[in-house]
């Protein structure tokens, strides 16, 4: 895609620099924009429509995907997790979940890491409702639009007695059939209204480091083309929003390691595999929308991606099961039992390499928490119906009745566990505790002047459910506070 | 990486009646050799390793390089190499065979 407002000639000099385009970098660029600020923004991947390639496809890996979705963070259980690399970040690339941060999870900020003018759900809901009436989160239009996926999951909860219910997400959607409507994205939303507002966006484009210029900052990077021209650009203000792991990256090769790179948090998940009498799946069935909160923050549960491909990955230590799977893949469907995150992990930039080393230690409680959580979510889809199930565990067992959960802890290792996320926050906390935090209460760089951050790396801990809507609802209080 | 990653993505997915179909073959290792190039810089050299150590057990239970092998005898190297006691042999076995087994699913009639 290409637009007015694309550039491919980068200034030399620029009022602000937004550096990612993922929710965060957005939300902060249409704000400035608006304020009438001259603004650029920098992305490291292209700017395709979110109709270049189907959801949670293969082609959508290679075009989408930093490194094609390989990445992994490194630790006694390893953690797989996914970044987006395109123009809108990961909102691209995920199925727009929504929560509200849960106010116990603002309690503690405010206490722990001592973030300022962070009272109570009131100091962000102007921020939310802005957010959400602009990205369209909305619930399904009826009950007969859920996915028999999801109907699964509820089923099981409502005969285990259990809280489940649907959350909402950003999408257009239409009345009727399921999966009818349009998901929603920064490309949807935002980048078109930061554009419109008279922000530049430079697809294609890395930063490498930023260099301290007086009260401003020179911004460093080359483009991804065949010629990796340099570039350098000379910004009175600089937000850096390129996601927990980019973030502190570039931070760091800037010099800049005070309590950055240092507390990296996530969501570890490990899965299920269930099959079902009767057909539940099929092409359109995406990423439901239902979660089951019983056990929450502690734990969640969640459907998962679930086309073919997909599953036979996820069968992958199943083979008589992934053999079968063209006749069997409509009865089956992938369930998630999420952790709340307390473990904490690590960026760190080494000389050499362009990529960063991530790794992760998971909690013990963590641990605990995912073994409890797989054995409930075996008890909740023998409740709902299941015939068996395939955990996504190296060298476990087929379940093919309640009687087998008790085994559990005999084969479920965290090391095993195939653990995955796509929820990745905390690597440069805010608050003004100046032992924990890298940045302040609203995102400037403690000690550096018009140096902000500004996407999930500022988060200082686990927002315990899906935490895009706490990322763009600080990132706008931030950048309205940066205006004043 | 060429010969190699196109021996264990054909070997992956072989079944006892043969090779896989060349298209999806083919398909498969395109796209593995497109994600071996996207591989993080951290990745690189723990992926090239492991692959040594695919040609190490083939050296071990045949005295020949991966790729000499017969397609029987390849599949046998992986079938063993999946329980293999070292991680780096299994992980590299599952790296390939995942990528591979990704494209057959979403290549086959829905």
């Amino acid at each position: 895609m290409s637009g007015a407002r694309t550039v491919t000639a980068l200034p030399n000099t620029e009022q602000c620099v937004v550096i990612g385009s993922g929710p965060g970098g957005c939300v902060t660029a249409y704000h400035l924009a608006a304020a009438g600020r001259s603004v650029t923004v920098l992305e490291d991947g292209q700017y395709l429509s979110l109709d270049s390639a189907p959801a949670f496809s293969r082609a959508e890996m290679e075009q989408k995907y930093r490194n094609g979705g390989l990445t992994l963070a490194f630790g006694p259980a390893r953690v797989q997790y996914v970044e987006g690399r395109v123009v809108g970040g990961g909102s691209e690339i995920n199925s727009g979940l929504y929560h509200r941060t849960p106010p116990a999870v603002l309690a503690r900020w405010r206490d722990e890491y001592k973030v300022a003018d962070l009272d109570d759900e009131r100091d962000l809901g102007p921020h939310f409702e802005d957010n959400e009436r602009r990205l369209n989160v909305s619930y399904l239009p009826s009950e007969d639009a859920m996915a028999p996926i999801a109907r699964m999951l509820r089923l099981g909860a409502t005969r285990m007695g259990w809280e489940s219910r649907e959350v909402p997400r950003w999408f257009k959607y239409d009345a009727g059939a399921v999966g009818g409507g349009r998901r929603q994205s920064m490309s949807e939303t935002y980048v078109p209204a930061m554009l419109e507002a008279g922000a530049k966006l430079a697809p294609g484009v890395r930063v490498t480091a930023l260099e301290r210029n007086g009260m401003g900052w020179i911004v460093h990077g080359r483009r991804n083309d065949a010629y990796r021209e340099p570039f350098e650009i000379a910004a009175d203000k600089v937000f850096v929003s390129a996601g927990a792991i980019q973030t502190p990256a570039i931070l760091q090769r800037s010099g800049l390691k005070t309590n950055v790179g240092k507390s990296l948090r996530m969501h570890p998940t490990a899965k299920f595999v269930a099959e079902f009498p009767d057909e539940i799946n099929d092409e359109n069935a995406g990423v439901p929308s239902e979660q089951v909160k019983q056990f929450s923050p502690d734990i969640s549960f969640g459907c998962s991606i679930s086309s073919r491909e997909h599953l036979a990955v996820a069968l992958y230590g199943h083979r008589s099961a992934r053999k079968d799977l063209r006749s069997t893949w409509r009865r089956m469907a992938t369930y998630y039992a999420m952790a709340q995150g307390t473990g904490s992990g690590a960026v760190r930039v080494l000389p050499a390499f362009s990529d960063p080393l991530v790794s992760y230690a998971l909690a013990k409680e963590d641990a605990e928490r995912l073994v409890r959580g797989m054995r409930l979510l075996a008890e909740l889809l023998f409740a709902a119906g299941a015939i068996a199930l395939y955990p996504v565990v190296n060298g476990a067992p087929v379940l093919r009745s309640k009687d087998d959960i008790a085994g559990i802890e005999s084969w479920f290792k965290p090391a095993d566990a195939n653990l995955m996320t796509i929820h990745l926050f905390s690597s440069v906390p805010m608050g003004e505790r100046r032992d924990l935090c890298a940045v302040d209460s609203y995102g400037r760089v403690h000690g550096q002047p018009s140096l902000w951050v500004a996407d999930g790396s500022m988060l200082p801990t686990s927002t315990t459910v899906n935490p895009q809507g706490s990322i763009m609802a600080i990132a706008r209080r931030n950048v309205l506070e940066a205006l004043r | 990486m060429g010969a190699y990653a196109r021996a264990i993505v054909r070997a992956a997915l072989a079944d006892a009646a043969g090779p896989p179909a060349r298209d999806v073959e083919d398909e498969a290792y395109a796209f593995v050799e497109r994600q071996l190039a996207r591989l993080p810089d951290v990745l690189k050299v723990p992926v090239r390793a492991a692959g040594r150590a695919i040609d190490a057990l083939s050296l071990q239970t045949y005295g020949k390089q991966f790729t000499s092998l017969t397609l029987a005898q390849q599949r046998y190297v992986l079938a063993a190499g999946r329980v293999a006691k070292t991680s780096a042999v299994r992980d590299a076995i599952k790296f390939y065979e995942a990528l591979a087994i990704f494209v057959e699913a979403g290549m086959e009639p829905q």
